[in-house]
């Protein structure tokens, strides 16, 4: 009686692990999944303190629902390999918690194998290296030309100033720029600006009188970035003491009408203005 | 060139750590040589770190003179079989060695699968550039270490200057900052193996607890060696892409629970003392959290008892090695808060981040594209171990959940965006040392009969008293 007891529940496991098996593969077609219920009418009714504007909340949560898709399939693929595990294992004292060991161990050698693919495509395109050259890797390799060429450019003890929002452009250009003195200034460059009008308003600013001075235009090298299909070097963490600067303030950075716009590129202007300049000492 | 650089950096460390860890570690350790490189790492490191920063401090740039002489002594004090009378290891009579042989093919295989994942793992890492915080503040501090002291590095001193989170530690990018001053400007594989190697000493380490802990044991090391975090490339699931600084902190927080478990089981030496407070000063001086969660494991320590008079011993070691990175907050431009302690009292904030911050908590537990099922395989593991836990283990855990709480619901972020970029970091920091806590009273609580529960019984009835 026991063991056809046990039989039927081994049947009915494996049952459960296809149909959490088709489930996980079924979750990857959709494009985003919903959260918690009433979450989402939670936070619109309780604004979080620190806003993200429209703009970045719509954005925010795409990215939500997208990275929901990736752990709701891992989930239910874990379990369908511990379903499968439990129907054959014998009975054990550890039965239950050898089915989700190995359940946890088929979706991260799943995982591995991912890897190991997406780790040689990398290398087909020099973003993965074991090398000592990792700036196609770091910035993408048109900005990494665009970079290169710079430190060519601009000697080791001069002065950058970076305007523009565009902070998925400011680590790249940072690193490739070291030992340089970055002084970064996150504020957008208003729209329609022309490059004489961005050097002229750095060049009122303070920082780094005394030395040569450069200004990096984030939003034009975005626009470059754009016409060449750059890859997209973004860095989707957003910090915490990002705010615009007094001195680039004042000095007509932030105008009326400007659009601090961190992922699209929609001032046509940046796409003719020059992404480094020099500065008139 | 900045591979090789970085395979040099690591065995400078393990040969700085080898004497320490036989002198004060073998037992915790264990018999493996897996394991003794893992915890000889863990120590190197701190020691390491520790003398660079002082140096640096003292005006001098990171480079690789401070390593070289304390590996060589390191070695020097191994060679003259200074304080290593016990080696540790314990012969295991050939009887039960016959018996076991089963369960010793199950333990190869977990650690032929383990090591797959963890060779996979150091390619994502170290064939990967810094990315997010590691690109933004780890690496370049590391670089600049490598070419100006503290007092002089433009993110720490000059306002003007790109520098974020300007007072965090500075432990890991001082073990960077040799490797940088070694490799071509634009070489990350070499600093990016140094932090691949905390990968792997938590993994040895880990694992030397975790097989010493019977099948639970086998069983949690098989889910925690092949958790998704450990190969996935993307920033956000990845514990070795981004580059940065949390598997070091478990590392040292697996030491400082492991050895604070003997010390309160009455297993310990004098060498576990040692180590806890070794492993606190490492844990301040690692990152901002490190602290916190020193302050969590003792206070845990503090209600559940026992010997809660060596407690003072670990605190004021920890004080001591703490002191170079308390002078580096003076001598450092101070950062825009991270949290904002008013926001705890705010009634609004409270309300807007009360249900998001829960949701965002209970969903790391079903996160699979990071943790797997690991956090489901624990709570399994830990109902069966329940009579054995004590009251040790759920402190923790509350203190650690607590602490999380805090700190999201004071953030200055955006609270999804900051849940979304760190919680899985954060959860990850106790999960090694949980494991090896939980796995340990499976064992207990399944051996009532045998003299591994003697420990237990110690420590359950010096709680009730």
């Amino acid at each position: 009686m026991r063991a056809s007891a046990d039989a039927i529940l081994r049947v009915v496991a494996l049952l459960a692990a296809c149909a959490l098996g088709f489930a996980a593969l079924d979750v990857t077609e959709l494009d985003g999944l919903p959260g918690f219920p009433g979450l989402d009418a939670w936070v619109a009714a309780h604004p979080d303190p620190r806003d993200l504007g429209e703009q970045g909340l719509a954005a925010h949560a795409a990215e939500r629902a997208a990275l929901r898709v990736a752990d709701v399939h891992m989930l239910l693929a874990g379990l369908s390999f511990a379903a499968v595990a439990w129907a054959l294992l014998p009975r054990r004292p550890l039965r239950a918690c050898a089915a989700l060991a190995l359940g946890s161990a088929g979706a991260g050698l799943g995982t591995t194998a991912v890897s190991v693919h997406v780790q040689q495509e990398r290398a087909a395109s020099g973003a993965w290296t074991l090398g000592d050259d990792a700036l196609v890797g770091v910035a993408g390799r048109s900005l990494a030309d665009t970079l290169r060429g710079w430190r060519t450019t601009i000697p080791e003890d001069a002065t950058v100033l970076v305007v523009g929002t565009q902070d998925w452009l400011l680590n790249p250009v940072a690193w490739a720029l070291f030992p340089r003195r970055i002084v970064p200034l996150v504020v957008p460059v208003p729209s329609g600006w022309s490059a004489e009008q961005v050097a002229d308003a750095a060049a009122t600013l303070p920082h780094g009188e005394g030395t040569r001075r450069f200004v990096v235009d984030l939003a034009a090298l975005a626009a470059r970035e754009a016409a060449a299909g750059g890859a997209d070097a973004r860095d989707d963490e957003p910090r915490a003491d990002d705010a615009p600067d007094g001195d680039a303030r004042d000095a007509g950075f932030v105008a009326i009408g400007a659009d601090g716009d961190p992922r699209g590129v929609r001032d046509a202007g940046a796409a003719t203005r020059p992404a480094l300049q020099e500065l008139p000492r | 060139m900045s591979v090789a650089s970085g395979v040099f950096a690591l065995a400078l460390l393990v040969a700085t750590g080898w004497w320490p860890m036989r002198a004060f570690g073998a037992r915790l350790a264990g018999d493996g040589l897996g394991g003794r490189i893992g915890l000889a790492l863990a120590l190197g490191a701190a020691a390491t770190g520790f003398v660079q920063l002082v140096l640096s401090l003292l005006g001098l740039a990171t480079g690789w003179f401070a390593s070289g002489v304390l590996a060589v002594a390191s070695l020097a004090l191994v060679a003259a079989r200074v304080g290593s009378s016990d080696d540790g290891r314990s012969p295991r009579p050939r009887a039960e060695a016959e018996v076991v042989t089963r369960a010793r093919r199950l333990d190869r295989l977990v650690i032929g699968v383990v090591l797959v994942v963890a060779c996979v793992s150091c390619f994502a890492g170290v064939g990967t550039p810094f990315r997010a915080d590691g690109g933004k503040f780890w690496a370049p501090r590391a670089r600049e270490l490598a070419v100006h002291p503290v007092a002089e590095a433009p993110s720490l001193v000059d306002a003007d200057a790109i520098g974020f989170h300007r007072d965090y530690p500075l432990l890991v990018p001082l073990l960077l900052a040799p490797v940088f001053e070694r490799s071509p400007p634009d070489a990350t594989s070499g600093p990016k193996l140094v932090l691949a190697g905390f990968a792997c000493a938590l993994l040895l380490l880990a694992g030397s607890l975790l097989l010493r802990e019977g099948p639970a044991g086998r069983l949690l090391l098989l889910a925690f060696g092949t958790l998704p975090a450990w190969t996935s490339l993307d920033v956000r699931e990845s514990l070795v892409a981004g580059g940065y600084v949390d598997v070091p902190l478990a590392l040292f927080l697996l030491v400082l629970v492991d050895a604070v478990d003997r010390v309160r089981r009455g297993v310990c030496c004098a060498g576990d003392v040692v180590l806890a407070a070794i492993a606190a000063g490492a844990l301040v001086a690692t990152k901002l959290e490190g602290a916190a969660e020193l302050v969590i494991v003792l206070v845990a320590w503090m209600l559940a008892g026992p010997r809660r008079g060596l407690v003072g011993w670990i605190v004021g070691g920890a004080a001591l090695l703490a002191v170079p990175t308390l002078l580096l907050r003076g001598v450092a431009l101070s950062s825009p808060p991270i949290a904002d302690p008013g926001l705890l009292l705010d009634g609004g904030a409270l309300l807007a981040r009360s249900l998001p911050l829960l949701a965002g908590l209970a969903a790391i537990a079903f996160d699979a594209s990071v943790f797997g099922l690991l956090p489901l395989l624990l709570v399994a593991v830990a109902w069966r171990a329940r009579p054995a836990l004590g009251r040790f283990v759920p402190l923790l855990v509350l203190g650690m959940l607590a602490f999380m709480a805090c700190v999201y619901l004071a953030t200055t972020m955006h609270l999804g965006r900051h849940l979304l970029t760190s919680a899985h970091r954060l959860a990850f920091h106790g999960l090694p040392a949980l494991c090896v806590l939980v796995a340990r009273g499976a064992r207990l609580a399944d051996e009532p009969a045998q003299g591994g529960s003697e420990d237990a019984s110690a420590a359950t009835t010096a709680e009730g008293a």
